[in-house]
């Protein structure tokens, strides 16, 4: 029964999605000019995700956060997806397929396979448990949205996330994750039915093949992870423009905008990519009123977060501004803290200095993974978008090629990548994910007719095959751990067991803390797992409890603990006296040491964990380090 | 006969591209591809 209402929430939600996006579209007059059936659908699809979550925000700070308003936010689209699918008489085709286009066909069948794997299992990624599913969690739970005063990963733009509480109130974990892998794959249709502008059916499949298992998409495709559906916008605005430009249609940039507010609302890069994508605009032909449209749309599509950030802490972009301006101290920042903060995103985030040479030679360091920390290896872009370079430079080289169709979408990513690089954000190259598909529209059709011009084709054939092969035996050794699970009779718990580090610690608060409890924690991937009034003190992105390494005042810890209501701490570690007043540990750890020895904390139980190094290598004899959780009942009247 | 031996040189330039490129690329996999070897054969 469970199954079944999870299976019919995706679906409504699908429908819901496409309804919404057909209806906006048809607003703005895009069925006058985009008639494939597949781009309306697919386009729809994704302005009706952004549509959803947007919507989805005014019930959520008004405090009607309810299954009951989801439903009827949802159910009126889908019937108007289905009425206008009727009227359409839209019939499915039978297109004949040759050998090639039906092996592509099977071997992406194989990896949606695996993807649907991966979406019947509880989900397992890191921020997906820390906060891109903990918060749509916690905001149901509450029945409202409330502001999270957590930098990076709690008073950031939530779109998206938006989206999976929909899913999660509507059919449960169960429809959040295969609403997940169902918003990936749309994103690679919608390429595939941009791809399929300008080259023939098999080289569309091919390139949808290669995106659909990029280490990136298969890393987070299938998660919380926020890129690939930024993608999905991303993509759909440069179509929108395009095709603006092309019929000379003001609706359709009035749709571009929407979809790159849509991006803005879903991540704090989404303003880069409005930014590039409106310089573009405005430096073409008609480019003020263009322009104007495209920003207006962007806005009204992507204001909410950023008005949300500004009411909590007078910081749109917090806690960026605030630490640039040094507004002054508050409840929940201080300059002081500000410092830190950036002192730590530039020694754990920052790898590269922002040279020119860097930005050069950026991609070279990260698709051969020359620099680890930039991440580009098993979860980068993969080496397709090098291989096909010469033939892309030779391409572009010639006038015939070098068509606004392709040149748009380049030239966004490019300004993207750049304001990007030299803007000291987090440097890790999954966050290009949202724009390397518009890197792929502007290359691979330009690639594909080069090759064909000079007698290439064969070994670009040749070449595109190995990258999927290697591509496809990565998915399987990433799939395997969730086949595993499925194909198993293996418990959730002992799956959060095998990937979670510290989950038994939060299966056993759930069920033997005392009902009106409140668990202070550090190891951020548990917010998710916990069930229980809890609260995250992350080291490094909040100042409420101070749990940094060098924190030493215990008057002040334990004063903000008992602000925040926490009556139990849970703490990584081994708390044995021998290891706690060892010279190698930290200010925070020998503050604790204080307050047990104070016996202001009762140490109540400690838990066996491990600490993963990756889920996906641990099935080959990866490495596991063994670990300690240690759970801490506060016991106020004998605290400092 | 120029344009046959030209021809004959780029598809051979982008062979040798495509060898070294996608090479490296696997090269850059060693320490995860050792473990999965190692994970996998007796």
């Amino acid at each position: 029964m469970t199954t079944t209402v999870a299976l019919l929430s995706v679906a409504i939600l699908v429908l819901g999605c496409i309804g919404y996006g057909l209806l906006v579209s048809r607003l703005c007059g895009a069925h006058r000019y985009i008639v494939a059936p597949l781009e309306q659908q697919a386009l729809g699809f994704a302005v009706g995700v952004g549509t959803l979550g947007w919507l989805a925000f005014f019930p959520g700070v008004t405090g009607y956060f309810t299954p009951t308003v989801f439903w009827a936010m949802c159910l009126p689209a889908a019937s108007y997806a289905v009425v206008s699918w009727l009227r359409s008489g839209i019939s499915p085709e039978r297109p004949a397929f040759s050998r090639t286009e039906l092996l592509l066909l099977a071997l992406i069948a194989c990896v949606a396979a695996i993807d649907v794997v991966e979406g019947l299992s509880p989900p397992a990624d890191a921020d997906s448990l820390a906060y891109h599913f903990a918060l749509p969690a916690d905001f149901l739970a509450g029945g409202q949205v409330y502001f999270v005063p957590r930098a990076v990963s709690g008073a950031i733009p939530l779109l998206l996330q938006m989206t999976y509480a929909v899913a999660l109130g509507t059919g449960g974990e169960l429809t959040l994750t295969l609403w997940v892998t169902v918003t990936c794959w749309a994103t690679v249709l919608l390429f595939y039915a941009m791809m399929r502008r300008h080259v023939s059916r098999v080289w569309a499949l091919a390139a949808g093949l290669v995106l659909l298992t990029t280490p990136a998409v298969l890393y987070g495709g299938g998660n919380g992870q926020v890129e690939i559906r930024c993608a999905l916008f991303a993509i759909a605005a440069v179509a929108f423009i395009v095709s603006s430009q092309q019929y000379v249609a003001p609706g359709l940039m009035l749709l571009g905008g929407l979809c790159a507010g849509f991006f803005m609302g879903a991540k704090f890069y989404g303003l880069i990519f409005v930014g590039a994508a409106g310089l573009v605009i405005l430096l073409q032909r008609g480019g003020m009123r263009d322009a104007a449209i495209f920003g207006f749309a962007a806005l009204f599509a992507g204001f909410q977060w950023y008005f949300w950030n500004w009411l909590h802490t007078g910081d749109p972009i917090f806690p960026t501004l605030t630490n640039l301006l040094n507004y002054p101290n508050s409840l929940i920042w201080t300059q002081e803290f500000g410092r830190y903060f950036s002192e730590t995103l530039a020694s754990g985030e920052l790898p590269l200095d922002r040279t020119v040479f860097n930005w050069l030679s950026y991609p070279v360091l990260s698709i051969f993974n020359l620099v680890e920390r930039l991440e580009g290896g098993r979860t980068g872009l993969g080496i397709f978008s090098i291989l096909i370079l010469p033939l892309v430079i030779y391409g572009l080289s010639r006038r015939e090629y070098r068509r606004r169709e392709f040149v748009v979408p380049l030239v966004i990513a490019f300004i993207f990548f750049t304001v990007w690089f030299f803007s000291g954000t987090n440097q890790r190259t999954r966050h290009l994910l949202s724009i390397y598909p518009l890197i792929m529209l502007g290359f691979f059709p330009v690639a594909v007719n080069a090759a064909r011009r000079i007698s290439l084709s064969f070994p670009l054939v040749a070449g595109v095959s190995t990258v999927a092969a290697i591509q496809i035996a990565g998915q399987m050794v990433f799939g395997l751990n969730y086949v595993t699970h499925v194909l198993s009779a293996e418990t959730r718990s002992a799956f959060y067991q095998r990937n979670v580090p510290g989950a038994n610690s939060a299966h056993w608060l759930n069920a033997g803390l005392p009902q009106k409890s409140k668990v202070g924690f550090m190891n951020r991937q548990l917010a998710y797992l916990l069930k229980k009034p809890s609260y995250m003190i992350h080291p490094h992105l909040q100042i409420l409890v101070d749990g940094r390494a060098t924190a030493a005042n215990e008057r002040l810890f334990v004063a903000q603990i008992k602000k925040q209501g926490i009556t139990h701490l849970l703490l990584s570690g081994d708390w044995a006296p021998s290891n706690a007043r060892s010279a190698k540990q930290s200010n925070f750890y020998r503050l604790v040491d204080r307050l047990v020895q104070q016996r202001c904390l009762n140490l109540l139980r400690e838990f066996d964990t491990l600490s993963i190094s990756s889920r996906t290598l641990r099935n080959f004899g990866g490495k596991d380090i063994k670990n300690k959780d240690t759970l801490f009942e506060i016991v106020p009247e004998r605290c400092p | 006969m120029n344009g046959v031996i030209g021809q004959r040189a780029l598809r051979l330039l982008f062979w040798l591209w495509i060898i070294v490129v996608l090479g490296l690329y696997v090269g850059s996999f060693g320490p995860v591809i050792r473990l999965l070897l190692s994970s996998l054969l007796p």
